[in-house]
């Protein structure tokens, strides 16, 4: 225990009941770690946990931890892949789990107001009925909370056309580093000023503590179409991805699965995924009844074009169901074929899948690797998970070695680090391939506005190498080519 | 074309700026820029430097008109890298030849540029159907005011890699650097469109009508209320031939449902269904244009109240959220705004109207005290736009 402790806890059971203070290291054992790699992320216990139930507990933990100048992380669900919630420098971990009411539904002007603690699902759940939904969907979205989603501006299956999380929350009631608490944003689209909303979307809990969002809520569309595509290998299953985009057809989502994922698929779930196929695309149409039916004729055709052996329209509510369930238990499922998996979430143009794909297959042989892929290919999202045995001697270094080598070849293609998982502590060294130190500076300028202290979730996002707190100064007052 | 519309110089709320430099390149931008620590003006194409606080005084302006080139179109990715200086209306004739488009609903598309776009923040009433140009930013760079470019974002439509600095710069006017190049995602053109425009005769019926199409799931492309003859309800339908005209006669029947309107036209293009926003939200030095943030179920009430109040021509846009209102300028007019409970920002005003007043409408504490340590952060020696963004900074 760290000299104050005593007083921190003191101070803390004085803002939330003492059962909801937790500094066991028992209690403590489930918030060492999150979703992320256990050996990028290491084991790290926090110096104490705390389940707050307001945004003004939420305010006064904060003026606590300046009092006494210790760190603050917050946790939703743990989900997160990128270590976001690991205490490395330990601190109070603030779990929002108790923070998990939808606060208003508001139809008429499209909104809901709710607490970070919110599982993805239940929102969707609870305007189901009313013919609404909360568009982002992460395919973890049973469990992890809206607060997390924002924190990591989180993608899902149907982001390629209803975009991301960022591009549906409308305002953020936030717990500022200095304990303040703020308002931005609001039910209008573009309020007054700029955007701080937007900014806080992705800002993995180092800028400010979202205590309650105001989320855009959608119409269910009238209809929708789902469609299976097999394909005899992986490169034309991508450029069928191209091409539907090209003819100007946005998919509510297009999904790619390899053989690797569909056996595992097959294995644990019996989707009845054709098992011979190479490559799997699971498309979904949405809109109008026309439209749809139309479009669904199209991407078929597409699909034959570029050499599908097969293709399935679902017919009913229960057959596109039963396309989904493989897909969405394929995370699940890789265990029936390696007892580990390291997934990379990288991104790169749509038409330079087929490029990447192929180098991903490279990879697995000069890396003596197996490498199944299941990801959003409309948005060129790339998830190669490489399976591996964590007990295998130098396993893990051939497959964080594979991992790099394959986010330098994406960014080399145009793409980016991280697509949709964040970059926490996971992906922290490798900001540099993408971005400048100059670059790096720029956003250390947003930290230190927004957190002069470093007290918000501290050693995330910038590389062990840039201390964002030691300020850049330009090296000479020119103009800099960027390229 | 109106690349030479700056060089006489440049007046802004009243006040004449005679140095205007207009660099065509990024080594230009930088040496125009320089390294002292005067004040500049940054203009697009200086069209709607209306909007905005009284600031400077500046020393010299500079324009972005000339920067002006598409960087890299990638169509099948639908991407698009362009310089800040183009206009509205040239990056849709590129985006045109390959069918696709951005949205814009540009009052002045001639005359807008892209940059200046961002840089305002300002969006059309097709955000309902396709976001605003904030949701199209995939990336940006951006100069500081020591000539040094950073870049942000990339070129990916899904792109998590440290912070949405991009973000930041939406909007701002430039008080945090100069945009010198923005990556935008784009659409491929519907292959339909419509033009819904039904009258009627109380604000009310036209709003509620508009508020039934809103909660269908016809998924139009906006929807407007605004007063002329009677009260018009002006609805934009886009999207598959296929079902172009069911869904224009299940809007019809929609809208006749709540209220049967005395007239309805329809036509085969967009320009009836923006004409109403295109000629409230028109700015000019003359006039006075106010922006109301009011979500739809409070609209009826400002449509009733300003319209009986002050004689002033409205618009409210249902999909966005907002209400624009447009004047004659004058003490009262702007005072009667500015007392109403929702949130007020002025567009544009003459600028002995702007004394004493935040045309942003102002901010609280907390996001004061964190709007102003992003500027000293980002523009520490107050030398872009002084004086003109939000707080005065
Ligand atoms: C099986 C599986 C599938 C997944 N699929 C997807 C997918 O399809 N798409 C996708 O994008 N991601 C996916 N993820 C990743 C993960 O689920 C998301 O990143 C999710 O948004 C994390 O939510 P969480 O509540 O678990 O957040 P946590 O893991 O608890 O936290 C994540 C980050 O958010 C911060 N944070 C949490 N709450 C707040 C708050 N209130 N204020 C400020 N910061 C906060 C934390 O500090 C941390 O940095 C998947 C994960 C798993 C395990
Ligand atoms: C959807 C939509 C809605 C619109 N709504 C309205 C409206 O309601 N009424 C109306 O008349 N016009 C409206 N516009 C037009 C809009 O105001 C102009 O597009 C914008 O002001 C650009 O004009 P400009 O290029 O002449 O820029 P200017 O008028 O020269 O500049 C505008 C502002 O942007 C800053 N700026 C310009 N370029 C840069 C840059 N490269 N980097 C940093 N800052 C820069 C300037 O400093 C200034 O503060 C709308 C446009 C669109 C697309």
């Amino acid at each position: 225990m760290k000299a104050y402790s005593s007083e921190l806890i003191r101070r803390l059971e004085s803002i939330v009941k003492p059962d909801y203070v937790i500094y066991d290291r028992a209690g403590m054992g489930v918030y060492e770690l999150d979703a992320s790699d256990e050996s990028i992320a290491g084991v790290h216990t926090p110096d104490v946990v705390v389940l707050p139930e307001t945004a003004e507990q939420i305010a006064a933990i904060v003026r606590v931890a300046n009092d006494l100048s210790v760190p603050v992380i917050v946790r939703g669900a743990g989900t997160g892949l990128a270590g976001g919630t690991i205490t490395t420098r330990g601190g109070i971990l603030l779990v929002t789990a108790r923070m998990n009411h939808i606060l208003e539904v508001n139809e008429t002007d499209r909104y809901a107001v709710v607490e970070p603690g919110v599982i993805n699902l239940d929102l969707t759940a609870a305007l189901l009925g009313r013919g609404y939904y909360y568009a982002p969907d992460p395919a973890s979205q049973k469990t992890c909370t809206i607060g997390g989603n924002i924190a990591n501006n989180s993608g899902g299956p149907h982001c390629l056309k209803y975009g991301v999380t960022g591009n549906h929350i409308l305002g953020l009631e936030v717990v500022l580093a200095d304990g303040e608490m703020a308002w931005f944003g609001g039910a209008s689209s573009e309020m007054p000023g700029f955007d701080l909303t937007g900014v806080m979307v992705g800002g993995e809990g180092t800028l400010g503590i979202v205590t309650r969002a105001m989320v855009r809520i959608s119409r269910r569309p009238e209809a929708s179409g789902v469609l299976l595509a097999a394909f005899p290998s992986i490169d034309s299953a991508s450029r069928a991805v191209s091409a539907t985009i090209a003819a100007g057809i946005i998919p509510a989502s297009m999904e790619l699965m390899d053989h690797l994922t569909i056996t595992a698929i097959e294995v644990s779930a019996q989707a009845g995924y054709p098992k011979d196929a190479a490559a799997v695309l699971l498309i979904e149409l949405d809109g109008l009844i026309q439209t749809v039916a139309e479009h669904k004729q199209i991407v078929a055709e597409i699909c034959d074009e570029y050499g599908a052996t097969e293709v399935r329209v679902a017919q009913s509510k229960a057959e596109e169901d039963a396309l989904w369930l493989g897909r969405k238990s394929a995370f699940g499922a890789m265990g029936r074929l390696a007892p580990n998996y390291h997934l990379t979430d990288t991104v790169v143009p749509r038409t330079k899948l087929p490029l990447a794909l192929e180098r991903v297959a490279e990879v697995a042989v000069e890396y003596n690797l197996k490498i199944a892929n299941v990801f959003h290919a409309g948005d060129g999202n790339l998830h190669p998970l490489i399976l591996f045995d964590r007990n295998e001697p130098g396993a893990m270094e051939r497959v964080l070695e594979a991992s790099e080598v394959l986010m330098q070849y994406c960014i080399d293609l145009g793409g980016a680090v991280s697509g949709e998982h964040g970059i926490g502590i996971e992906k922290q060294e490798a900001l540099p391939l993408m971005f400048t130190d100059l670059d790096l500076e720029a956003m250390a300028k947003l930290k230190r506005s927004f957190d002069p202290e470093n007290q918000l979730n501290p050693g995330k996002v910038f590389p062990t190498s840039f201390d964002p707190y030691q300020r850049l100064d330009s090296p000479e007052k020119v103009a800099l080519h960027v390229d | 074309m109106s690349t030479n519309a700056l060089t006489g110089g440049l007046v802004v709320d009243g006040q004449p700026i005679t140095r205007v430099e207009m660099p065509g390149t990024i080594d230009e931008l930088g040496r125009a820029v320089g390294p002292d620590d005067s004040a500049v003006l940054i203009a697009g194409n200086g069209s709607r430097q209306s909007f905005g606080n009284r600031g400077g005084p500046f020393d010299y302006a500079i324009s972005m008109r000339k920067l002006n080139s598409v960087l890299h179109y990638e169509p099948d990715d639908l991407t698009v890298a362009v310089e800040p200086g183009i206009t509205v209306e040239e990056l849709n004739s590129v985006l045109a030849e390959r069918n696709q488009m951005l949205p814009f609903d540009d009052p002045q598309p001639d005359r807008s540029t892209v940059g200046g776009t961002f840089a305002t923040g300002l969006g059309g009433p097709r955000r309902l159907g396709y976001g605003s140009i904030k949701d199209w930013v995939l990336g940006v760079e951006i100069m500081a005011p020591d000539g040094v470019i950073t870049k942000s974002g990339g070129m990916v439509v899904k792109n998590v890699t440290g912070y949405d600095l991009p973000r930041l710069h939406f909007g701002a006017h430039g008080a945090f650097g100069i945009v010198t190049r923005l990556n935008l995602k784009v659409f491929p053109q519907p292959e339909a469109v419509r033009s819904i425009v039904a009258t009627f005769e109380r604000a009310r019926d036209a709003h509620l009508a508009g508020q039934a199409v809103l909660s269908s799931q016809l998924a139009p492309a906006s929807i407007l209320v605004s007063n002329g003859e009677g009260w018009q309800l002006s609805i934009c339908c886009e999207g598959a031939s296929a079902s172009i005209q069911r869904q224009t006669d299940d809007v019809l029947q929609v809208v006749s449902h709540v209220t049967q309107p005395k007239d309805v036209q329809t036509t085969q293009d967009r320009t009836a269904a923006m004409w109403p926003f295109c000629s409230v939200a028109k700015l000019d030095a003359s006039s006075a244009v106010a922006r109301l943030a009011t979500p739809p179920s409070g609209q009826v009430d400002v449509l009733e109240q300003y319209q009986s109040i002050i004689s002033t021509s409205i618009c409210a846009d249902l999909g966005s959220g907002l209400v624009y209102l447009n004047g004659m300028p004058s003490i009262e007019w702007r005072e009667a705004i500015s007392k109403s409970s929702q949130r007020a920002v002025f567009l544009a005003l003459p600028p002995e109207l702007k004394k004493g007043v935040d045309v942003f409408g102002g901010m609280d504490a907390p996001n004061s005290r964190l709007v102003t340590s992003l500027k000293d952060a980002f523009d520490p020696a107050r030398r872009l736009n002084r004086g003109r963004f939000v707080l005065g900074l």
